[in-house]
């Protein structure tokens, strides 16, 4: 029988390795899974979110409050920094009342990370080069025609696109290239947490009820040897 | 490495066979029905043959002695290697093993059952509302809609605040002469009669009603014929057996928020 | 003493007073603490436990999504959210369900994989393996409704190409699939008769089957994997001498059994519920959208095989005016058809594998391999390469069945022993 579970490994293979890897025109996306257990780092993401993404983009389906507690923000900064408006209630979702897909078309955010995959977000906002012939002035490599403008410029620094299809900087930003990589996980951090706030909990809870049915599994594997001794 | 389990047929009834963990061959005789196994310790195949049929010849002329029943039992041949049951291992083993199972029975139980509690949606629709007082007038009263149930805010006059107190008699609750839940002006109270739910009428006028020949104001449920007075106080003789209830509720400035206490 | 004589007999008494108005006592004896099972069976026997275990979770998760959840075109999506955000352990509930419907696939695989193995479905077990296979049709159909209710892209798309299979049907196709959706396209209508189908119809046919199949298993005898008939020898009192009754040496070794599954399946409810897009695929955190098909359409792996099979077919036959779509159709349908006969094509003196002739395990391993091979297939694009070799793991799929009265009945077998 062992024959036809050597079988099976050649699946276990194919499992992770799955779909076609291409990003945009790379050939792979910059590997990044995201952490969502740094809360300063989701704070410090969210930072950067309302700076630069929330004047286009919206999270249409995190509510405030969930944000306030999940993040661990006190409830004065949430209301007078990030809110900043009486008329939004701290239920209500971060809207800011735009529409879901803004004029420019803008998509909503909140789910995000989860159609597109952590690497290809983390990659897209990293890979923006200056292309004269796009409307926004700016192409990207991993999303070719791209219609978001790159609003991280002043950060990241301006850059352009060689001859032989890799980038170079041809401007410094305000950020050095590591601190504009960190700065682009904790957006993805950000966003990956808002597309699924449970996964906190889901990722600090899980290994308990693994440890539970480990043990589970112990006290039945030994009850069962106790009985099937007296039919072998 | 454990030799794989493998069967040779010799002649009807006759086979040699291997096993897991035995490094020999094994004989296996049915004579009549009656099953014989025993390790032929060698693991010469030709050997094991040999062996095979000097055994099979062997129990053939024992067998001629023993009675030929074709009804013939056989015993359990696992009780051969006697069994020795632990039986406080054993207890011991099915307390464990069914306080485990009660654990995870539990603990499967803990997230259906919270499932169940308000969702955020419900919550959200639930949060404190607003109200603004100040374009409330004297006498005026207003429904406010706090999760789903109507609020009522009255904002009294003097006159009806002076009327109280002559009505202690007629309540059940007379310790509550005061305005139960103003800042001296505004009484907040859920729209919910105490008796079977209905919505009470505001009633403010000072007159002869069918229902009361000396109404002072109030409120009078058409349901069963409840009454209360400005105040929420219950009257007696009622269907309606408490005060109408006092929703959670602050005052700031000339806003009124409901469903947070002060 | 007394006392606890006196609540003895009143249970006793109280038990045969039910006894002889419904057959309590005799029920448990017969199915559960006197039925005998084979005593030495190998891993492969746990998978039925199993897949009962699963089938509680399915039932139980489901009811509770079912009372968040929406069937209606515009707020399914959205409910799906707020079952994962709003509702408290909502996200476990539905991450349970959703690795329970791959869980469910894979025991299932296995269990009929076993029985392929050691015979399970020879004679007198026909009928045990009948109710499986229709159980197996129910199972696919399940999931095929449940995967439309999230009404994500992936829901929305697979499920039109499932549906355009119907319309590839000669003559009454076209009409069909309109009568199915209840609409001309995929759309809300569609979606709420799927609901209605997926929570109620099918889990009701799948019980009922459930219980027929465990009926006729009981009434037969369970199987081993030495293929030895273990009612040839009893002892005094009638009970096989290789059998043990089912509590507690069967119940038991399902426990530990069950508490593997439970590591393996609560380490990818809690770490990789989205399986790396192949248990919920990415695009099915977009909402449908009728006008923009995903990129790259990929049936969830336990389908993928049979999707493999459907996409291999790449010609017709024109004369008979069998399109290529249809022939597809046909093949696939065929594909799950044939396990049906099975019982009928195995024309061997023996049961189960290990007594089988060198033919037997060379089509189990053919078998075995392309089915792997035509899961994995299907989740990627197609190429010619892939095509082809699609192709001939479709013939090696077929072939071990179509040839089985012919090799089965002529390759030489071992000598099963009496005993286990
Ligand atoms: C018996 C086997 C069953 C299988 C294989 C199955 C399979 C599925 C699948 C694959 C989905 C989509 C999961 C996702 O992507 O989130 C789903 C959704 C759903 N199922 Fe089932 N299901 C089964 C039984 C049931 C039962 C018995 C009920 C209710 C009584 C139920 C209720 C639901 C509901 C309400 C949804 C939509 C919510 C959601 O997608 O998360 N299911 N099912
Ligand atoms: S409900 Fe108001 S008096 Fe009965």
């Amino acid at each position: 029988m062992k024959k036809f579970l050597i079988l099976l490994i050649p699946l276990s293979i194919f499992i992770y390795s799955a779909g076609e890897n291409k990003c945009g025109s790379l050939e792979k996306c910059d590997y990044y899974s995201a952490d969502v257990h740094d809360t300063y780092s989701l704070q410090r993401g969210l930072g950067i979110y309302m700076n630069y993404c929330s004047t286009c983009h919206t999270l249409e389906l995190l509510r405030w409050n969930r944000l306030q507690r999940d993040l661990d923000i006190p409830e004065t900064i949430l209301i007078e920094d990030l809110i900043a408006n009486p008329d939004i209630k701290i239920a209500d979702y971060m809207t800011f009342g735009l529409p879901e897909v803004s004029a420019i078309g803008a998509p909503d955010l909140t789910l995000r990370t989860r159609v597109r995959g952590e690497d290809w977000i983390y990659t897209y906002l990293r890979t923006f080069y200056e292309d004269p012939e796009q409307l926004t002035g700016t192409n990207n490599l991993v999303y070719p025609g791209t219609s978001m403008p790159n609003i991280l410029v002043g950060l990241q620094g301006i850059q352009t696109l060689d001859n032989d299809g890799t980038i170079k900087l041809k401007s410094e930003g305000s950020l050095s290239r590591a601190e504009f990589d960190d700065s682009m996980k904790d957006l993805v951090n950000f966003l990956a947490y808002a597309s699924e706030p449970a996964r906190i909990t889901r990722e600090k809870n899980g290994i308990f009820v693994i440890l539970f049915f480990i043990i589970f599994t112990a006290v039945m594997w030994l009850l069962y040897r106790e009985y099937a001794k007296e039919i072998k | 490495m454990s030799k794989k389990r493998k069967h040779i047929h010799i002649l009807d009834g006759m086979s040699l066979y291997t096993r897991d963990r035995s490094p020999f061959y094994w004989g296996y005789l049915n004579i009549g029905g009656k099953i014989f196994k025993k390790s032929l310790k060698t693991t010469d195949r030709k050997e094991a043959e040999k062996l095979l049929f000097a055994w099979k010849n062997e129990i053939f002329s024992n067998s001629m002695n023993l009675s030929d029943d074709q009804d013939h039992i056989e015993d359990h041949d696992h009780s051969k290697q006697e069994v020795i049951v632990d039986d406080k291992r054993r207890k011991a083993l099915l307390i464990t093993s069914g306080i485990m199972g009660a654990v995870t029975v539990a603990g499967f139980a803990v997230p259906f059952l919270s499932a169940w509690k308000p969702s955020e949606k419900a919550k959200a629709l639930g949060a404190s509302v607003k109200f603004d007082l100040s374009k409330l007038q004297p006498g005026a009263m207003a429904i406010v809609e706090w999760r789903r149930t109507p609020i009522f805010v009255v904002h009294q006059t003097q006159e009806a605040i002076d009327n109280l107190p002559k009505l202690n008699s007629k309540v059940t609750d007379q310790a509550n002469d005061v305005l139960p839940s103003s800042n001296n002006k505004f009484t907040v109270l859920k729209g919910v009669c105490t008796h079977l739910s209905c919505a009470p009428k505001y009633h403010p006028e000072i007159e002869p009603k069918a229902w009361d020949q000396d109404w002072l104001g109030g409120f009078f449920c058409p349901c069963h014929g409840s009454k209360f007075d400005l105040a929420g106080r219950v009257y007696k003789g009622v269907p309606a057996p408490i005060n109408l209830e006092i929703p959670p509720h602050t005052f700031s400035g000339n806003t009124l928020i409901i469903g947070e206490s002060a | 003493m007394s006392e606890k004589e006196n609540s003895k007999s009143f249970m006793s008494s109280m038990m045969s007073w039910i006894d002889r108005r419904f057959p309590v006592t005799e029920n448990l004896e017969r199915h559960l603490t006197k039925h005998p099972v084979p005593k030495k069976v190998n891993f492969y026997y746990l998978f039925g436990a199993l897949l009962m275990v699963v089938f509680m979770i399915q039932v139980i998760t489901g009811i509770w999504l079912m009372m968040f959840y929406t069937n209606t075109e515009e707020g399914a999506f959205a409910s799906i959210e707020y079952i994962m955000r709003d509702v408290e352990y909502g996200w476990l509930m539905r991450y349970m369900h959703s690795t329970g419907a791959s869980a469910f696939f894979f025991l299932m695989y296995f269990h009929m994989f076993r029985g392929l193995l050691y015979g399970s479905y020879q004679k007198p077990k026909e009928l045990v393996w009948l109710f499986g296979c229709f159980l197996l049709f129910l199972l696919m159909a399940e999931g095929f409704l449940g995967y439309v209710l999230p009404w994500g892209q992936m829901s929305y798309w697979a499920a039109n190409v499932i549906l355009s299979l119907f319309g590839a049907i000669p003559y009454i196709g076209p009409d069909l699939q309109v009568w199915i959706q209840g609409d001309f396209v995929l759309s809300g209508i569609t979606l709420s008769r799927f609901f209605a189908l997926h929570v109620v119809v099918v889990p009701l046919l799948m019980i009922a089957l459930v219980v027929f199949h465990i009926f006729a298993l009981h009434e037969v005898g369970a199987g081993n994997p030495e293929g030895v008939d273990i009612e040839k020898h009893r002892d005094a009192k009638g009970m096989p001498l290789d059998g043990a009754p089912f509590h507690p040496y069967k119940t038991f070794s399902a426990l530990p059994a069950m508490g593997i599954f439970f590591i393996v399946f609560f380490a990818i409810v809690f770490f990789a519920p989205t399986g790396g897009g192949y248990l919920i695929e990415k695009p099915n955190f977009e909402e449908a959208n009728f006008l923009k098909t995903p990129d790259h359409i990929a049936p969830v792996w336990y389908y993928a095989p049979f999707y493999s099979i459907l996409r291999a077919v790449t010609f017709g036959i024109p004369f008979l005016g069998i399109t290529s779509k249809f022939l597809g159709f046909i093949i696939f349908a065929a594909s799950i058809a044939i396990l049906f006969v099975v019982p009928w094509l195995d024309r061997s003196n023996v049961q189960s594998i290990r007594y089988k002739g060198i033919y037997s395990k060379i089509a189990m391993i053919l078998f075995a391999s392309s089915f792997i091979t035509l899961g994995y297939l299907g989740t990627k694009p197609v190429n010619e390469l892939r095509t082809l070799i699609a192709q001939i793991c479709t013939i090696f799929y077929f072939a071990p069945f179509i040839l089985m009265p012919i090799y089965t009945k002529y390759e030489k077998t071992l000598e099963v022993p009496e005993r286990l």
